[in-house]
């Protein structure tokens, strides 16, 4: 039994050393030859070999591998010296570290075949030689000759204990980049990005309630501590400068537990900005670098001193002031502060109250207690894996797949007439765990839009600020979950729209005190589903829409002639979707130049969803985003036209009727136009349309199917309805875009494709040509 | 052409081939439309399918036949023969669809019936005759000559992108 643990544990040892042993060779491949063309050497590349041997001597010395531990111990203490700047690396030292990754390698190859290290003694005693010497050699150099240390920056240097900071600066800005550190930049661009986020919103949290703040400061100081340790892998010096000075301030504050005023926290909020900055730098490959360090230095400064003083602001202790007032000597205050300092365990003892053993007793169950109660940081912990986005991808469509071709199996021709009981029943349970899997597929790429909405926050934060209004947002419903690709689209629209909201929408604190309104403005951000679709709601009790003011400008832009009373709101309020249209008198910098809205309108579209607009002059404006939740599959009804089968979306349907003779005009230009009820609809004949043949002429023979695209509505005659079905959308290839009326394909269970109609390039179509009636 | 003539053709190229890309140079596939041989270069196409139901998809010109079901996939497909203005021909059992892929984009071509994969080198290959300057003739890369037959050589891209122009309402 051992054995076998024993055997398994020597695999994944191999299995993982080998790993490493493959990262490691080609980073100290990289920094070597780097080290040969600029004579300067990047660090991130021997921590990487440093962690390699250091790993391997770990594992190997609790699995009885002693030639490996031997040999991995020499390569890591030679290593350590370089890591620590005690010594430079020089190109013989990169052939002997290979040599030895080399061996390390042959001892693998050996556990492999034997189940045991033994062997190669020779080499390993060679290489083992040659390391203590340089070794050896590396500690005889007297140390200020090899740090490389940057004169600019050396007092700081001094203050400053981080190993990486020794390396020139220089040699880390070019090697952030080489092709073996991208990952470890993406990697650390991503969880930088999630620090900085996480910092940003708990300052924001700290700033409407303080409560609590000594758990979130900590978190926020953990964050940089973590944040700093990062960049100072990775030699980005600016960054790493920025938040060591950060992180020293919030080592104050958490210490001393004090208080953070609105205007500290605000600095910390720019820090964080110039920090993203920086990252945002490295990530399109830069060094790293940002604006106005020296200035965000300063106030970090500033900061420190307004605290510290703080501290020293705190009242004198009692004792002190007993002692200043003569009122106790210096030994009774000294004495009584030694006992004070006692712990309660040592007064009991001391008063004879209990003995020495039941206080370590009872010490030890406190322990006990504390070890099993669940620390309140915790919370509810996600358990998150990361994953790449294209196998997801990948996986969602096979999924799409699969359920396309358990339809075409279940729903097979050849089994049409048997009667097949017990593959009916294991067809019913296929169909089960197909659906599952579907449901659990889709939402796999389902994210919640609380991040979305988050970044909002600050927006309406700083933004406040700028315009100097009061303004509160309420974000609802931002656990409601929409797949990824959605919450990238509407993160734009979102932020345009608060941001007039904000700008125009709401009016300056005046005027609302004025009109006897709260002097903070609202904006709510609500979420929710609704049927198939995820409506985000954008509201505020600004001023709202002026009709007039909308109308003018759009006959101003000739968009509109006429009479305008017949005209609803909402459609007045359509106008503002037009490109071009704003009617601020001023443009700001933050809105108004009237390239917003349109394009917020084009970006929803592309998601397949619907925009529109509430408003109550004086009491504010609602925006309104529907969009379908899943992009690719919808509810379709089944028609048949001849001897093609279509399929439209469910959600344009408004209503189905086999019309009366008597219901139907042709109007003199040859158009057919049914009556239902009040309603004077346009009758579309699909068969036509596409130039193909229907089983019936008489439209009174057939199903007029009622549908409606932005208020236009016709009246499509097929043949016959059969039926209602979920259709997995895929999109007609490019060769086929031009055909109008038709949004895509589906597949149906007997294997036949079905053309998705697309309701209004269909009435526009339909439009353009008139149809006669032969 | 057989399951299995048409299987074994299959077997020369896989679906997803950027690194046969180089063995595949001068290797052609050839078919039959009317009463002449012609070829595509192999590297092209992804695979041939027998005839099966097409979906037709309206607006699109007479060659542009519609769409068929290519295991889960949807595929556009091309009569090659109305392509050449050529009298069209009933699908039979020998009818195929040449699955080619050009761009990302997968289309099928609708020939009589395949042959096989040829190799031609280079100095087998003469230029397109440049004598009608008819619009067919541009789709052709050359004039082929193997095993005593000649073989139109045609230029996939061309014969596909050009058309994507004219479609048009």
């Amino acid at each position: 039994m051992f054995k076998d643990m024993e055997l398994e544990f020597f695999r994944v040892f191999v299995t993982e050393s080998r790993e490493l042993i493959e990262e490691v060779e080609l980073q100290l491949i990289a920094t070597h030859e780097e080290a040969e063309r600029t004579g300067v050497v990047d660090p991130s590349g021997i921590n990487g070999v440093f962690r390699l041997f250091h790993t391997m001597k770990g594992s190997a010395g609790s699995l009885g591998l002693n030639n490996i531990a031997s040999l991995t111990h020499k390569a890591e203490t030679l290593l350590d010296l370089f890591r620590s700047g005690k010594a430079s690396l020089q190109s013989d030292h990169v052939d002997l570290l290979m040599e030895a990754i080399d061996l390390a390698r042959g001892y693998l190859d050996l556990i492999d075949k034997n189940n045991s290290d033994k062997g190669r003694e020779d080499e390993r005693e060679s290489i083992e030689k040659r390391l203590s010497a340089a070794i050896d050699s590396a500690n005889g150099k007297p140390a200020a000759a090899e740090k490389p240390t940057n004169d600019r920056n050396s007092s700081e240097n001094e203050k400053r204990q981080s190993s990486a900071q020794i390396f020139k600066p220089e040699l880390t800005r070019e090697n952030a980049h080489s092709e073996t550190n991208r990952p470890i930049v993406e990697q650390f661009v991503e969880e930088a990005g999630d620090i900085l986020d996480k910092s940003e919103k708990l300052l924001l949290e700290l700033e409407k309630s303080p409560a609590g703040s000594h758990q979130s400061l900590r978190e926020i100081f953990r964050g940089m501590h973590s944040f700093k340790g990062n960049c100072g892998f990775l030699g980005l010096e600016m960054l790493e400068n920025l938040s060591h000075k950060a992180e020293t301030v919030l080592e104050l504050v958490v210490d001393n537990q004090l208080e953070l005023a609105p205007e500290h926290l605000m600095t910390f909020l720019i820090v964080i900005d110039s920090l993203r900055q920086g990252v945002g730098n490295l990530a399109s490959g830069g060094p790293g670098d940002f604006e106005g360090l020296k200035m965000v230095e300063d106030l970090l400064i500033q900061l420190e001193n307004n605290l510290s003083t703080e501290e020293g602001k705190s009242p004198k202790k009692l004792g002190q002031i007993l002692l200043e007032e003569g009122a106790v000597s210096e030994e009774q205050l000294l004495g009584a502060l030694e006992k004070q300092r006692a712990t309660i365990g040592e007064v009991l003892v001391d008063m004879g109250a209990t003995d020495h053993d039941t206080v370590e007793m009872a010490l030890k169950k406190q322990s006990e207690q504390a070890a099993k109660a669940p620390t309140q940081d915790k919370g509810i912990k996600r358990s998150d894996i990361r994953v790449d986005l294209q196998k997801l991808d990948k996986l969602v469509n096979l999924v799409g797949e699969l359920v396309i071709a358990e339809t075409m199996v279940t729903r097979n021709p050849d089994l049409r007439d048997l009667v097949l009981e017990n593959f009916d029943r294991a067809v019913h349970h296929l169909r089960r765990v197909t659906s599952e899997l579907q449901d659990i597929a889709m939402s796999v790429r389902m994210i919640p839009l609380a991040m979305t909405f988050q970044k909002l926050v600050r927006v309406v934060h700083d933004l406040s600020r700028k315009v100097k209004k009061k303004v509160k947002l309420t974000l609802l419903g931002e656990e409601t979950e929409v797949d990824k690709t959605m919450t990238e689209q509407i993160a734009d629209p979102l932020l345009h729209m608060v941001r007039n909201s904000v700008d125009h929408g709401l009016e300056s604190s005046e005027e609302r005190l004025k009109l006897g309104k709260p002097e903070t403005g609202k904006i709510t951000i609500e979420a929710r589903y609704e049927g198939g679709e995820v409506w985000i709601i954008v509201s505020d009790d600004g001023r709202g829409l002026d009709r007039q003011r909308i109308l003018n400008k759009a006959i101003e832009r000739g968009l509109f002639k006429g009479d305008s009373a017949h005209l609803s709101d909402e459609e007045v309020y359509a106008f503002i979707f037009e490109p071009g249209f704003s009617t601020t008198e001023s443009v700001s910098e933050v809105s108004g130049r009237g390239v917003g809205m349109d394009v917020v309108k084009k970006n929803i579209e592309k998601l397949k969803g619907r925009i529109s607009i509430r408003s109550k002059p004086g009491q504010g404006t609602s925006i309104y985003l529907q969009i379908p939740l899943t992009l690719a599959i919808i509810d379709g009804m089944l028609v048949k036209v001849g001897t093609s089968q279509y399929t439209i979306p469910l959600l344009s349907i408004r209503e189905s009727v086999r019309p009366l003779a008597k219901s139907i005009t042709v109007t003199p230009e040859g158009e057919e136009i049914v009556r239902i009820r009040e309603d004077m609809i346009p009758v579309v004949r699909l068969h036509r349309l596409h130039g193909k043949s229907s089983k019936y002429t008489e439209l009174h023979d057939g199903i007029l199917v009622i549908v409606e695209d932005q208020g236009r509505k016709a009246a499509i005659f097929v043949d016959e309805i059969l039926g209602q079905q979920q259709t997995v959308i895929k999109g007609l290839s490019n060769f086929l875009s031009s055909a109008r009326g038709i949004s895509g394909c589906t597949i149906l269970g007997d294997g036949a494709v079905s053309l998705i109609l697309d309701i209004g390039g269909l009435i526009e179509k339909a439009g353009d040509e008139q149809l006669r009636i032969i | 052409m057989s399951e299995s003539q048409r299987k074994e053709i299959n077997d020369d190229f896989d679906l997803e081939d950027d690194e046969n890309e180089d063995t595949q140079e001068g290797k052609y596939l050839s078919f039959r439309i009317g009463g002449e041989v012609y070829g595509i270069e192999i590297r092209h196409v992804t695979e041939i399918v027998g005839i099966q139901k097409i979906t037709e998809v309206p607006d699109m010109p007479q060659y542009m036949k519609g769409v068929i079901n290519l295991r889960g996939n949807v595929i556009p497909v091309v009569d090659v023969r109305l392509r050449f203005h050529m009298q069209p021909r009933d699908y039979d059992d020998r009818t195929c669809v040449i699955v080619v892929n050009i761009n990302d984009a997968s289309i099928g071509l609708v020939v009589d019936s395949v042959k096989e994969v040829i190799s031609i080198l280079p100095d087998q290959i003469s230029p397109a005759p440049s004598v009608s300057k008819g619009e067919v003739t541009r789709y052709i890369k050359g004039i082929g000559r193997f095993d005593g037959e000649v073989i139109i050589l045609l230029a996939i891209d061309k014969l596909l992108y050009n058309n994507q122009i004219k479609v048009s309402l």
